[in-house]
């Protein structure tokens, strides 16, 4: 195994991190958290950089879920709006063979998965479907307010299916969620009587592929949310005096930055890691996926709560930043579901024995001990 | 980010593999529990590995190695995890002292040390720590007064593991040109020099795996010294950067732990006869030590990589040992709670239970693959000591946070 990037992803980072510092800032920031609107964000940003990590046949620019880590990665490091991105991207693998959509995913229609979020999406719970169209309700759907499609699991006379639903019909309501973390929105979505069309794909597959990409890439968020509370809390341990010294020159403060770094390091280590196993293919992706989402969105609520004692009373405020990381990483632990749920998975795959009634879907049948 | 194997490397897998099948059954199993009695199963395997081409698999070729790089090696330890492989017993020979040597050492002191550290004729031990400079190595005070033709060393080393087998020592002493760090010297000593007395001690499990080592003006020539007069500390750098790469992958396998631990709850039911797999909390408790094992093989993975690219130790390795030593602590813990208080048992009391002439002779008959009890309780207790060894986790803390992320000293 070679765990390195090629000079390619480097300059991907490099060039993505640049066009970030230039495009959004703390000011920034709060005027589309408060306006409850960071569409202005999500075109542009859309525009420059939402093909990479889909496949250039798809009418993508290439590249893969490495890739689509270090854009998660990097969005989250400045805070970034990333609803939008997030959904299409879990959602265009639904999308194979259907260029016209896809094309139009990439160029910022966003497309969103109808489940919920607060669950692994293989676990998402299907519409009934029916001669008179599609008609149920979904809570709390990922970018469910700016979504102009939505790719619709069903119950099908022969299984599960997958549909794509136009949200612009009068038979689609959405009812926006407002969340204490203002980077990602969520919506209720109501169908009564929705056109559908089936897709052509194998709905419980892609559900599985899903379902790692939303463990990688919001295990990859949470890495970027912790570097910079990490970067915050340190330079604020520089600056800070108080008995006449850096707070930063006390052990019991040294101590806790080291201890977020680890959390960081570690997490950089296995994003990666995972990222190329699943794109890969290994025998134990989907365990893989499941342990970075589980121990790195965990860890990284733990560091964000050792960031806040690191600032003081400073941290708590409304006006410093630190809050709005805090918050994308408390989001982040449970969303696309929660350590436990994850871990679950681990044990029935781990611990499946000839007499357990347990049947390991999410992971699927390629996943071996 | 690759998970392909280089045609060399899988070629190699291949080879090691089938060598290690070969030879492991030719040893004269069961290896021995306790430290004393391993030399003699060891020492042959040793010898069959440096006649394979198995020795020093990273020392340059010239010095009898492979000139491999880490990712090689590492294929190695694997395999021999894998294949239940013994122990190594010269850990200090051959990833610190030798490699100082190969890097610091006089054409002389090449030519007498390194290949006998290979054949496994030499094990080596590390006289740094002392009664009163433990994390502050740089406050040692044993001393080396200039004689005619050499030195004349007295003063006390403690916590030097396997000094009671070692052949050899690599040997930190003050020479006077200076304050601290500035007045030190990087000595070899031969530990059947006159003067030199080793005392066993006990660690907390009642075994003699490290030892008080007691140096009254022993005799060593000018030609003992590495590096320059004075100049010892630089080559202690040198040797804690080849220790790092060692010390962040770590000494365990924990894939091959977390397989044992899996393999262990599937096969166990609890008191009530119900199946130990099917108890929630022992469910959540291993997908979460799974999941850190996870982490801990992309931080290993990681840290090769740069290793074997020739890049400087970075960041991953830095935390490794951080991430390490409390994962191995909390699997054999867990190993060990799966029979409630198992852990519990004085060692004493454990060889009467056994009731086959003590513990030793208890795990003689488990054989070398033996994954119960007794396996966790020793890694649980050894656990305990890497965490403290070679920079204890509070040192290796402030270490991170002055050194990588530039906090205030004072």
């Amino acid at each position: 195994m070679e765990w390195k990037f090629s000079e390619e992803q480097e300059a991907y980072a490099e060039a993505l991190q640049d066009w970030l510092s230039g495009a959004v800032d703390s000011e920034k920031l709060r005027g589309w958290f408060d306006s409850g609107d960071a569409s202005a964000f999500a075109e542009t940003f859309a525009r420059d950089w939402a093909g990479v990590g889909i496949p250039e046949e798809d009418g993508g620019q290439g590249g893969g879920l490495v890739e689509l880590a270090l854009t998660a990665e990097h969005l989250a490091r400045v805070d970034a709006p990333s609803a939008a991105w997030l959904a299409t991207t879990l959602a265009v693998p639904a999308l194979a063979g259907r260029p016209a959509e896809v094309e139009e995913a990439v160029g910022g229609q966003t497309v969103a998965l109808l489940a919920s979020a607060d669950r692994i999406p293989s676990a998402a719970v299907p519409l009934q479907g029916g001669a008179n169209g599609l008609t149920g309700s979904v809570a709390r759907v990922l970018a469910g307010d700016t979504a102009v499609r939505f790719v619709v699991p069903v119950a099908g006379a022969h299984g599960l299916e997958l549909h794509v639903v136009d949200a612009g019909q009068e038979s689609v309501r959405v009812t926006p969620r407002r969340l204490l973390d203002r980077s990602r929105t969520l919506a209720d979505v109501t169908l009564d009587g929705a056109a559908s069309q089936r897709l052509d794909v194998d709905a419980v597959s892609v559900l599985e592929a899903i379902s790692r990409r939303a463990a990688v890439l919001v295990a990859a968020d949470t890495l970027g949310a912790s570097q910079t509370m990490l970067d915050l809390a340190v330079d604020y341990a520089k600056q800070r005096q108080q008995f006449g010294v850096f707070i930063g020159s006390f052990q019991a403060v040294k101590h806790a930055a080291a201890s977020i770094m680890v959390a960081v390091e570690a997490a950089r280590s296995a994003v990666y890691y995972t990222a190329a196993s699943v794109d890969s293919d290994q025998p134990e992706a989907a365990l893989h996926a499941a342990a970075a989402k589980a121990q790195i969105t965990a860890e990284g609520t733990r560091s964000a709560d050792t960031a806040l004692t690191m600032h003081g009373a400073i941290g708590y405020t409304w006006e410093h930043d630190l809050q709005l990381y805090y918050k994308r990483a408390k989001l982040n632990e449970g969303l696309f579901g929660s350590p436990g749920a994850w871990n679950d998975h681990i044990a029935d795959v781990l611990l499946l024995t000839a007499g357990d009634q347990a049947t390991p879907r999410l992971l699927g049948a390629g996943a071996s001990v | 980010m690759d998970f392909s194997e280089r045609p060399d490397e899988a070629q190699f897998r291949t080879e090691v593999r089938a060598w290690l099948s070969e030879t492991l059954p030719t040893l004269q199993w069961p290896e021995p529990p306790e430290l004393e009695d391993k030399v003699p199963f060891w020492r042959p395997y040793q010898t069959a590995l440096f006649e394979a081409g198995y020795a020093g698999l990273t020392w340059p070729q010239e010095y009898g190695g492979q000139g491999l790089d880490e990712r090689m090696s590492s294929i190695f330890s694997e395999e021999s995890a894998h294949a239940g492989a013994p122990e190594r017993l010269n850990t200090i020979g051959e990833d610190f002292a030798g490699p100082t040597i190969a890097h610091f050492g006089t054409a002389e002191q090449k030519e007498k040390y390194l290949r006998r550290i290979l054949t496994g004729e030499d094990i080596w031990c590390q006289l740094f720590s002392e009664p009163e400079s433990g994390s502050d190595l740089a406050s040692l005070r044993t001393k080396a007064v200039k004689v005619d033709g050499g030195w004349r060393i007295t003063g006390q080393k403690i916590w030097t593991s396997r000094a009671q087998l070692a052949a050899h020592a690599i040997l930190l002493a003050r020479t006077g040109g200076g304050e601290r760090h500035r007045g030190i010297t990087y000595f070899l000593l031969p530990m059947d020099s006159e003067g030199v007395t080793v005392r066993p001690l006990e660690h907390m499990l009642g075994e003699a795996e490290f030892n008080e080592v007691f140096l009254d003006n022993v005799f060593l020539p000018d030609s003992a010294v590495v590096g320059e007069v004075d100049g010892g500390w630089k080559v202690t750098m040198g040797t804690l950067a080849f220790e790092r790469v060692a010390i962040a992958t770590g000494r365990v396998n924990t894939v091959k732990e977390i397989r044992n631990l899996v393999d262990d709850v599937r096969s166990r039911t609890d008191a009530d006869g119900n199946p130990l797999g099917a108890d929630p909390h022992v469910r959540r408790s291993v997908a979460d030590l799974w999941g850190r094992v996870h982490l801990h093989q992309a931080i290993s993975q990681r840290v090769i990589s740069g290793a074997s690219g020739g890049e400087p130790p970075g960041e991953a390795t830095s935390i490794g040992k951080l991430f390490f030593c409390p994962l191995v602590e909390d699997l054999a813990d867990f190993g060990l709670s799966l029979e409630p208080l198992n852990d519990q048992f004085d060692l004493e009391d454990e060889v009467a239970a056994v009731g086959t002439g003590g513990l030793a002779a208890a795990e003689h008959e488990a054989g070398p693959q033996d994954q119960g009890h007794r396996h966790w309780l020793r890694l649980a207790n050894q656990a305990r000591g890497t965490a403290i060894a070679g920079g204890s986790t509070y040192i290796q803390r402030n270490i991170v946070a002055e050194r990588i992320l530039g906090m205030p000293k004072k």
